[in-house]
């Protein structure tokens, strides 16, 4: 008997390698995806119902966020592509000190979010702020950077995009140094201008590293919460008020999980949505370019 | 055509020169603001260089707040977190990286699926749950929660990390007379020992400046430092010097440790994240 378990326990099971990984990410992450899609769809009493759902569609804060989410997405993904790039393509021609630069680059990215959030809400600030200072300076009038609902969205995005850009750096530079220099021999050899350079050989060449950096842009985007709470707290008038954090508001803070969890459940549908068709409409045009 | 390269060469440095200004200088500003006195801080107009300085916003931190308190119950949790973290991650990204199994691709897609996941599709059901245990508010319950980020992460970290290693070095071992796991441990982690060390302190850094499920899940014991700065921030107009103190001491000890070990970090993550 003892022999038999002896045996059994002794086979080298490839699912032994799994077990404590299961063990912590069904507790933490799948079982409470199924409980709360049984939240969502329960009543506070605990009846069956579609009333969170229906309460949803009409509720306009949840759509402002929905809507200040998506700008978010645009602006910081957006721009971190474009710094992100140019600062590769800076890094990769190898100038004197080039090593420095990157680790010095990498500074913002390294520092904790909150860190960083205690500066930027102070250079912010509208009456001791040194950014408006700076821009008095400059421009002799004022930028209420976040006390105008219109564009404070902006100037937040600023901040996540000045932290995470050295990141997607990093990543395009390992792209960009995949790229065997004959081509560019080659290119120089036919007479190729720069841009032709860039548009027809580089950018295509990038595209399976654009295409990965971009969905993990995307996604971790929308997943921010930190940074719209301790800034600007979703304000002014909730035109910073991220998913996330309309989420806590209505499901932790105003105690309302049934709610709350229906709101969660649809931004998962749509996170998940989005990585998915990201991921099969750019598998086809990756093939198209091959 | 000299003067050509010369001159974009010139235009590269200022540029870069530009983007290093920019990063830099909201250090800058928080070290001049966290020394300089108080009355020095609100001026109109914001002075840029301050010709007083003083440590008495770090005194001030260090022995009038709970900062210290926060910053200990942070290394408490994060430890906790990290080891839990290793002891599941190192064996799954392991096994993802050497055994062909069928459904590893599946089991693959799934770790970078729990890498994206929102934690608001986590955070109430959780709240529940750890409420009814009675596991809000510790240590050891804010640690285990830290995980959801942690894991996939670590799994992915180190099964690149096991990659890089050449699959002859294990049949060497094997051939040698050991099993498999004596493999792993004997050989393999001697080798990725490394690797693993700044898997470990990744994850360790993901826990400590982890913010949403830490806010969520404390009330006064196991506070960590990251809600304790933010709670100090949106708290007193006045004492913007001690929250620049503050976010310095959170912030130090992580860019230290990062710039001893960016070499190891930028080649986990990059390997991640792009081969896929």
């Amino acid at each position: 008997m003892y022999a038999k378990i002896k045996r059994t326990l002794g086979k080298e099971r490839i699912i032994y390698y799994f077990i404590p990984a299961m063990i912590i990410l069904g507790t933490l992450a799948v079982y409470p995806l199924v409980n709360n899609v049984w939240l969502s769809l329960h009543t506070k009493a605990g009846k069956w119902s579609l009333g969170n759902f229906a309460r949803l569609f009409g509720d306009k804060w949840f759509w402002n966020s929905m809507l200040t989410t998506g700008k978010w997405m645009v602006l910081t993904v957006a721009g971190e592509l474009l710094v992100g790039l140019l600062l590769a393509n800076l890094i990769n021609l190898r100038l004197r000190g080039t090593k420095m630069f990157r680790t010095l680059l990498m500074i913002p990215w390294m520092t904790p979010m909150i860190a960083v959030c205690t500066v930027w809400a102070w250079m912010y600030n509208g009456d001791f702020g040194i950014l408006n200072h700076g821009i008095n300076q400059l421009f002799g009038s004022d930028i209420l950077f976040l006390s105008n609902p219109a564009t404070a969205v902006i100037w937040l995005s600023l901040v996540y995009i000045w932290k995470r850009s050295s990141f997607v750096m990093l990543m395009y530079l390992s792209g960009l140094q995949g790229i065997s220099m004959d081509i560019y021999e080659a290119c120089k050899i036919d007479g190729a201008p720069w841009y032709t350079q860039l548009f027809k050989v580089t950018l295509p060449l990038m595209f399976p590293v654009i295409r990965s950096v971009l969905l993990i842009s995307i996604i971790t985007a929308m997943n921010q919460f930190t940074i719209a709470y301790s800034i600007t707290k979703g304000g002014p008038s909730r035109s910073t008020e991220l998913m996330q954090m309309y989420i806590f508001n209505t499901g932790i803070a105003g105690f309302q999980y049934n709610y709350g969890a229906a709101a969660s459940m649809v931004f998962l549908i749509v996170v998940l949505t989005l990585a998915v068709g990201y991921i099969f409409a750019t598998e086809k045009a990756e093939e198209d370019m091959f | 055509m000299k003067k050509l390269k010369a001159f974009s060469s010139a235009v590269a440095y200022i540029i870069i020169g530009l983007f290093i200004l920019s990063a830099l200088f909201p250090y800058f500003w928080m070290i001049t603001c966290a020394i300089r006195d108080q009355s020095d801080l609100f001026t109109i107009p914001p002075k840029l260089f301050s010709a007083s300085a003083s440590l008495e916003n770090f005194t001030y931190v260090l022995t009038r707040t709970r900062i210290p308190q926060y910053m200990l119950n942070s290394v408490v949790i994060a430890i906790s977190a990290t080891l839990m973290c290793l002891v599941a991650a190192i064996p799954a990204g392991y096994a993802l990286a050497r055994f062909p199994f069928k459904g590893r691709k599946i089991v693959s897609s799934g770790v970078i699926l729990f890498k994206l996941l929102p934690q608001s599709a986590a955070l109430i059901p959780l709240y529940i749950i750890m409420g009814k245990l009675k596991m809000m508010d510790t240590h050891f319950g804010l640690a285990y929660v830290h995980l959801f980020t942690m894991v996939p992460f670590a799994i992915w970290m180190s099964r690149g990390f096991f990659k890089t290693v050449p699959v002859a070095v294990e049949e060497a071992a094997l051939i040698d007379g050991c099993n498999k796991p004596q493999a792993l441990v004997r050989v393999m982690l001697p080798i990725t020992g490394p690797g693993l060390f700044s898997v470990g302190v990744y994850a360790f850094m993901l826990s400590w400046e982890e913010f949403i499920f830490s806010y969520t899940f404390t009330s006064s014991r196991a506070k960590p430092v990251s809600v304790g700065i933010a709670l100090f921030l949106g708290e007193d107009a006045n004492l913007w010097g001690a929250v620049m103190a503050s976010a310095i001491l959170m912030g130090i000890p992580v860019l230290i440790v990062f710039f001893l070990l960016q070499d190891h970090f930028i080649k986990g993550i990059i390997g991640g994240a792009v081969k896929g």
